[in-house]
């Protein structure tokens, strides 16, 4: 519980991708996105959770994702996001390029 | 994209409720999990908030996100900055009447040189219309006039053209019959005039290339609207009807549309003529030539380039056309060339003498600005200090100080936008004044000073400029506040106030400084004006009336018009209280004016003579203007078997220095004249000409009716007191010689004098009218600050009040602040104003420049004004109850 959330500036936009391919996999709330992507890191990534919300924002604006009022599992209002198919290739792309940019990172640091 | 954020924005209010929603949603989920955790109630919130980071932050970044943050901001600070200058309608409205009242000075003075210079005629594609003239190629641009034949030079060998076409402004005709004809000013033109130029039509249309410029073609005539609805009630009719033009027929092919006046800036076509019609114009004059010889120069060139073409290439060509002209024809002038520009400026000749003069404006009117900015500043400044503890605590809670800076840049921007407007409207009257401004001249001036696209975009953009220039100074002092000391107590006596207030006093005295200059050039004027008032024009222009005609348009003869002088001037002489009667071609104090060469018998070949004005006057003329025959006698009422001359003592003195000229003769135009008397010296183009005019009278009725004159005749009468019927009486003695005779009433002489002394009276009132403003706004600085010091002062007074200082000496010590600055302000002002009137020393007549009258009597103005403004504060002061200014803590 102490641990500080860090802010995760070290990979630019990697915030967004990071909520793309959880809405990949199913559609779910903030909060729920939240979770997700803790489990899935093994709790290694922890994000600031304000800071989800300007991401929705501005991945609703580009038109990757969509939100729909709605009831969690725990039958509480929000909004439950989607992505759209314009998203989805989105989300290829930045993997596309993040997978680049991890194999030359690895290069430079001679762990490949 | 930006439809979608456009959609956003428009949607925010909803859109930030769901947002905060889901937010709080979020929250509360998170807080429910940790006390499923384990944690208590407050602590699970808490915790759940530290987690979040936060909420406000992030809200202000999705809004960020949906629309630019710039304009968002930029609403909310207009619609704050409307807020507070609602406020405070006093404050709000005394700077925006400052403001408006420099910005409408500067914006009326831009739409003069806009008219003179920048705006387009009125015609298709104006930029590739241009003027061309002939200059000296040695003395660079000097607009003179052009041959018909060099125009057809141009036309055959020029390819950059489209089509070069030529004008001859100030061709006066008499249009109508039976009593009511009058004389009207239009163009000669080619007949490719229209084809060039390329005005909108309101009906029909212009002459034919190639059949009109034929001496001989049928006779047409193209009206404007003007005179179209002024003297043909608009007639929808009118095109192929007959109208009677110097007492012919002639049939209107076209009627130009509302606008068009012709292509010379500042004068007012009323109708167009083509080059057939030459021989039916100036009946007595020579014009044999006109078409068909070099030296005949009388026509303004006109060019439409072909598209794309560049000017540059253009004028190597005109060139090598003059040099061709040069070659072919030795007679000519070796320093001859042509020089093109954008047509639609004023002469580039008035233009060299009027640009200095629009400078002096611009800048008197620039000072004008700046006191108003000053003023605009001030009370900026004093809003800013009022509002200091609503600063500081917005600083003292997170805003940046740019915010704030920009805040309080938008609410001076919004003060000046709003002077601006006003002052358009300023503009908008001071143009309509303008143009209603009489002058002493028989031409068609035109001086329609409009507000156009182009003086609003000066308006907007000096009003920006001066809202930054009176916002950012105190935006930025604002903002310097001392958080603790603001916040902690409001009547600020800390240290940053007062050096605040010294800013404030530099402001006063600077306005109180250029408003000084202000006054004392108007002072100047009014001082020339007066000084021209006492000029003595050597004429006595007491109960003399005026009558225009002209026999020339109703074609009488040589025979004809010395008949009809004679009998003209008989009876004016017999109508009922006339003492003397006159006429002449040219009357005096026009400011244009008629000058020839004229030599004195027995000098050398090489002598080439004086330079001397010449008029043609009948008998008895001098007797009526009141000009003293000295030597000799009157011209008498009949053709004089030699040519004779009356000469003024000046040209007397400069041809024949210490020696008696009376019987001797003078060369003038290849003839031997005998002087046959001298006259006193008069005016002759303006009252307030430096040098004495050398005059050189001739007989009317020798020279008029064989040579024409341009403004027709003027008959002159003496009565033994006023009479206003006059001009009337005359006018019927004259149609009843002639009922065909043009005749225009032209006042008295003594209202042409006043007209003469427009240039005077114009600087006079502008700079009245300019000191004036900088005077009153200067003492609303005055006493705003003073105002302002005792306010920040209130509790000092009151201690010193309280230890026993009288009221008095608190009065004192107020005037005294009061005095200082304008003392201060008074003496840079002077210093300033002998600068400047060192500058304008040619445009003030009769008066020294450091004309000890005005500089004497302008500061004891000044600084009796800046007490006055300084008493009302100082006496509320004296009423200070120390009780209260103490307590006020």
């Amino acid at each position: 519980m102490g641990r500080k959330a860090e802010k995760n500036d070290s990979l630019p936009g990697s915030l967004d991708m990071l909520i793309l391919k959880t809405l990949s996999r199913s559609n779910l709330h903030g909060y729920a996105i939240l979770q997700a992507i803790q489990q899935k890191s093994g709790d290694e990534i922890l994000i600031e959770e304000g800071s989800l919300y300007p991401a929705l924002q501005r991945l609703e604006l580009h038109g990757w994702i969509d939100g729909e009022w709605g009831v969690t599992p725990n039958n509480r209002r929000a909004r439950i996001y989607h992505l759209t198919s314009k998203g989805r290739k989105q989300l290829a792309h930045e993997m596309q390029r993040y997978r680049q940019l991890t194999l030359a990172i690895a290069r430079v640091m001679g762990t490949e | 994209m930006f439809m979608r954020r456009l959609r956003y924005w428009l949607g925010s209010t909803k859109r930030e409720a769901a947002l905060r929603a889901e937010m709080e949603s979020h929250l509360e989920e998170k807080a429910a999990e940790l006390r499923d955790g384990g944690l208590d109630e407050s602590d699970a919130r808490a915790e759940a908030q530290r987690r979040f980071g936060n909420l406000g932050l992030k809200q202000e970044e999705s809004r960020e996100i949906w629309i630019a943050r710039y304009w968002s901001d930029f609403w909310q600070d207009l619609r704050y900055g409307a807020r507070n200058l609602r406020r405070n309608p006093g404050v709000t409205a005394v700077a925006i009447l400052s403001a408006a009242l420099g910005i409408g000075a500067c914006s009326t003075v831009f739409s003069i040189v806009n008219f003179s210079v920048f705006r387009p005629l009125p015609v298709a594609e104006p930029d590739r219309l241009m003027t061309i003239m002939a200059m000296h190629r040695s003395k660079g641009v000097a607009s003179e006039t052009l041959s018909f034949l060099e125009i057809q030079d141009l036309r055959n060998q020029a390819r950059s053209w489209q089509g070069v076409a030529a004008f001859a402004p100030f061709l006066p005709v008499g249009i109508g019959q039976g009593g009511d004809a009058r004389r009207h000013w239009g163009f000669l033109v080619t007949a490719n005039y229209f084809d060039v130029v390329k005005p909108a039509f309101l009906a029909g249309g212009g002459f034919i290339h190639g059949e009109d410029d034929i001496p001989g073609a049928p006779a047409k005539i193209v009206l404007t609207h003007a005179l179209w609805r002024n003297r043909f009630g608009a007639d929808s009719e009118i095109i192929g009807r007959n109208i009677q033009v110097n007492k012919r027929a002639m049939t209107v092919v076209g009627v130009t549309a509302p606008g068009f006046r012709g292509t010379e800036v500042g004068i007012a076509a009323d109708f167009f003529l083509p080059c057939s019609q030459i021989s039916e114009m100036d009946m007595l004059k020579s014009n044999s030539d006109r078409l068909t010889s070099y030296s005949s120069q009388w026509l303004v060139g006109l060019g439409r380039l072909k598209p794309g073409i560049d000017l540059r290439r253009a004028k190597v060509e005109i060139e090598t056309v003059a040099a061709g002209v040069r070659e072919r024809v030795p007679s000519l002038e070796r320093d001859r060339g042509f020089y093109i520009e954008r047509a639609g400026q004023l002469m580039a000749g008035l233009r060299r003498i009027a640009m200095p003069a629009f400078l002096l404006l611009l800048t008197i009117t620039f000072l004008v600005l700046l006191t108003a900015c000053a003023n605009v500043a001030n009370l900026m400044l004093a809003r800013a200090s009022a509002r200091s503890r609503e600063i500081a605590t917005r600083l003292a809670i997170g805003a940046g100080r740019g915010r704030i800076i920009r805040q309080l840049m938008t609410e001076s921007l919004l003060l000046a936008l709003s002077g601006g407007a006003m002052g358009v409207a300023l503009a908008l009257w001071g143009g309509r004044l303008i143009t209603g401004f009489r002058l002493p001249l028989p031409l068609p001036v035109d001086l329609s000073i409009s507000v156009d696209h182009r003086v609003i975009l000066f308006s907007v953009s000096l009003s920006i400029v001066t809202g930054m220039a009176f916002g950012l100074v105190p935006a930025f002092r604002a903002t310097q506040a001392n958080l603790i000391g603001s916040i902690r107590s409001d009547a600020g006596n800390n240290i940053a106030s007062l050096r605040r207030f010294g800013l404030r006093n530099a402001l006063v005295v600077a306005q109180v400084a250029i408003s000084a200059v202000l006054v004392i050039c108007s002072g100047l004027f009014l001082r020339s004006l007066g000084a021209a008032r006492g000029i003595d024009s050597g004429m006595d222009a007491r109960n003399v009336v005026l009558v225009r005609f002209d026999p020339a348009l109703s074609r009488h003869n040589a025979q004809q018009t010395a008949r009809l002088l004679l009998d003209v001037l008989r009876d004016a002489e017999a109508q009922p209280g006339v003492q003397s009667a006159s006429v002449t071609n040219g009357l005096p104090l026009s400011v244009g004016g008629n000058f020839t060469l004229v030599g004195a018998e027995g000098h050398g070949e090489g002598h080439q003579g004086e330079r001397a004005a010449v008029m043609a006057v009948g008998p008895h003329y001098f007797e009526t203007m009141g000009i003293r025959l000295l030597v000799g006698a009157d011209f008498r009422p009949v053709l004089s078997k030699e040519p004779t001359a009356i000469v003024n003592q000046e040209l007397a003195r400069r041809l024949y220095p210490n020696q008696d000229p009376f019987g001797r003769y003078l060369l003038e135009g290849g003839q031997r004249v005998r002087i046959v008397g001298v006259v006193a010296n008069s005016k002759y183009r303006m009252l307030q000409e430096s040098e004495v005019t050398p005059i050189l009278y001739r007989p009317i009725l020798d020279t008029y009716v064989s040579e024409g004159s341009f403004a027709g005749l003027t008959l002159i009468a003496r009565s033994a007191q006023d009479s206003p019927s006059l001009s009337g009486l005359l006018r019927q003695m004259l149609l009843k010689h002639d009922p065909e005779l043009v005749v225009n009433l032209a006042g008295t002489m003594e209202s042409h004098l006043q007209a003469s002394m427009f240039l005077s009276r114009l600087a006079a009132s502008l700079f009245g009218l300019c000191g004036g403003m900088g005077l009153l706004i200067a003492s609303i600085g005055v006493y705003g600050v003073i105002s302002f010091a005792v306010a920040r002062r209130a509790r000092e007074i009151g201690i010193r009040m309280a230890l026993g200082a009288r009221s008095s000496q608190v009065v004192k010590m107020v005037l005294w602040h009061g005095a200082a600055i304008s003392l201060v302000g008074i003496v840079i002002g002077i210093a300033g104003g002998l600068a400047l009137a060192r500058v304008a020393r040619n445009l003030i007549y009769g008066v020294s420049a450091s004309d000890p009258v005005t500089f004497i009597s302008v500061p004891l103005i000044l600084l009796s004004v800046a007490l006055l403004a300084t008493a009302i504060p100082a006496r509320r002061a004296a009423m200070l109850d120390p009780n209260r200014t103490l307590r006020a803590d």
